[in-house]
């Protein structure tokens, strides 16, 4: 994970992971950040696949991992990082399987980043951060921008608008996709 | 646990037509009476519909008769439950309290273990837990059987980020109320999250025994032990998953709903596909039955994305040829 690059996510990936974590309030909730790594290391996302919510298991994540790669590269897309949501804020630690879903996309991928979510406020526009590994532990590392840099009041509209007419419920991810394979986690843009 | 997957069709259908219309108090009392019975979580809406209801019609529905013919006062204050416990999990705790002061205490007084203990969640829900721990710790010296409560102390420490004490208490729980399968599945979710995958499965062992014909036991020990993994584990984990494809078998031929089972199809490729790869035992292992089985998941998953996500057929493809023992 290493030095400090530049991450910025698009105003639709920024939709999506805020999207996933409001349809599931109530669980942990994580998924792959796609996107492309540019000449200087720095990191944009355009896209995100959301997997899980209730609970993360090797078989499944295993799955998931073998169809991504292949739209990935069909698409001509790279899985750039990985964002897991937490359920308990005054947790201290990173959620051990998400720990261990790190170090192996470390041995895969050259680049890649770990977002996460915290409140939004002024100093955090988008309420997304970036961590990197600091031994054991993990360190926040930057806020990430959202591309075009949007203002406070936009985003925060953008996120207000998904609320009221409760986008969130269109969103899809892997394992809605599990139990009724008509829900398509590819999801269109919100 | 289980998804009945018609229930769920309903909960899209109260959805759509509470978006579309304006506040229709009717409607949003049978709503929120269907969320009662079939315990399904739709909590933003609640907290949101439910709020205004309270606040506006709530002497409407007090009074009999007035809004529904079968409609009595006990189940407006069960709505209020409802409501309160929505707007805790929102995060919404002064709006939770307003409903708890005003409607419940003032109805069942202080002494109500029922009231105080929500009250002592709208505490939990500001981060004080120590005040809403002796609330709880009061109800129980009263009723020391309480369950209740006894299971809001293991999830404060829950919510502290304790996990270990939280896995301890309701080990004790657990063993004064062995029964209890919300218990079990909370516990199983605490250790999953410590990556505790053998003390896991032994709940899993207890929900299947309690409910021995819920195929979400089955695919969860299924992903538990092939988690773990091994050759060995990973023939278990097929039997597994096998037997919860026996208790969910609608299948691609099945017209009225959509498979719900996936999970187990991809599983049982996924467990063939390790087992081969481990220790480069290859297919000379499997039997018969097994290559069978594994050829009909295949074809399986095949006519399902052909029939309900064509646009997926390469990726499912593509998945299904990553995975081949047969023809390497």
């Amino acid at each position: 994970m290493g030095g400090h690059k530049n991450i910025e996510v698009t105003i639709e990936a920024f939709k999506k992971i805020h999207s996933h974590s409001f349809k599931y309030l109530e669980s942990a909730v994580n998924g792959i950040l796609l996107g492309t790594v540019q000449k200087d290391s720095s990191i944009i996302v355009n896209d995100i696949i959301p997997l899980f919510h209730n609970g993360t298991l090797l078989p499944m994540f295993e799955v998931a991992m073998i169809q991504i790669e292949e739209y990935c590269k069909v698409n001509q897309i790279d899985m750039v990082g990985y964002y897991h949501i937490t359920d308990n804020l005054s947790e201290k630690e990173v959620d051990p399987m998400a720990k261990k879903i790190l170090e192996k996309l470390s041995n895969e991928l050259h680049t890649f980043c770990f977002i996460t979510i915290v409140e939004l406020d002024n100093d955090n526009q988008s309420g997304l951060i970036s961590l990197s590994s600091n031994g054991n532990s993990l360190a926040k590392q930057q806020d990430v921008k959202v591309v075009g840099q949007p203002s406070f009041d936009t985003l925060k509209q953008t996120l207000k608008q998904i609320l009221t007419e409760h986008k969130e419920t269109k969103l899809n991810d892997f394992e809605d996709y599990l139990s009724n394979p008509t829900l398509d986690w590819l999801n269109k843009p919100l | 646990m289980d998804i009945n997957q018609s229930e769920v069709a309903q909960l899209k259908e109260y959805r759509e037509k509470v978006y579309k219309k304006s506040f229709d108090a009717k409607l949003v009392i049978e709503f929120l009476r269907f969320l009662r019975i079939t315990k399904l979580r739709s909590t933003r809406l609640v907290a949101d519909l439910g709020s205004t209801l309270l606040s506006k019609y709530f002497s409407k529905i007090t009074t009999e008769n007035e809004v529904t013919n079968t409609f009595s006062v006990c189940v407006a204050y069960d709505i209020v439950e409802q409501v309160v416990l929505a707007l805790l999990e929102c995060n919404k705790a002064k709006e939770a309290s307003e409903f708890i002061e005003d409607r419940l205490v003032k109805k069942f007084g202080e002494k109500s273990v029922r009231v105080s203990r929500l009250r002592a969640m709208q505490l939990e829900c500001s981060n004080t837990f120590g005040k809403a721990n002796d609330i709880y710790v009061g109800v129980l010296e009263k009723y020391p059987a309480d369950q209740l409560t006894m299971k809001r102390q293991v999830s404060i420490l829950k919510s502290k980020g304790q996990y270990q004490q939280a896995i301890t208490m309701l080990n004790t729980y657990l063993q004064a109320f062995m029964i209890d399968p919300e218990a079990w599945l909370e516990l199983a979710h605490l250790n999953i999250k410590l990556l505790s995958f053998k003390n896991a499965m032994f709940c899993y062992e207890e929900l299947i025994l309690a409910a021995p014909i819920n195929y979400i036991y089955y695919v969860k020990y299924a992903e538990l032990i092939y988690s773990i993994g091994g050759a060995e584990n990973y023939i278990v984990a097929l039997k597994y998953y096998t037997h919860s494809l026996e208790l969910n078998n609608h299948t691609s031929q099945d017209n009225a709903i959509p498979p719900t089972n996936l999970t187990a199809l991809y599983g049982i490729i996924m467990c063939i596909f390790s087992f081969c790869n481990t220790h480069g035992y290859g297919t000379t292992k499997l039997r018969e039955p097994q290559i069978e089985l594994y050829q009909w998941c295949q074809s399986e998953l095949r006519a399902i994305t052909a029939k309900y996500t064509p646009h997926k057929l390469s990726i499912v493809n593509a998945f299904i040829q990553h995975t081949d023992v047969l023809n390497k």
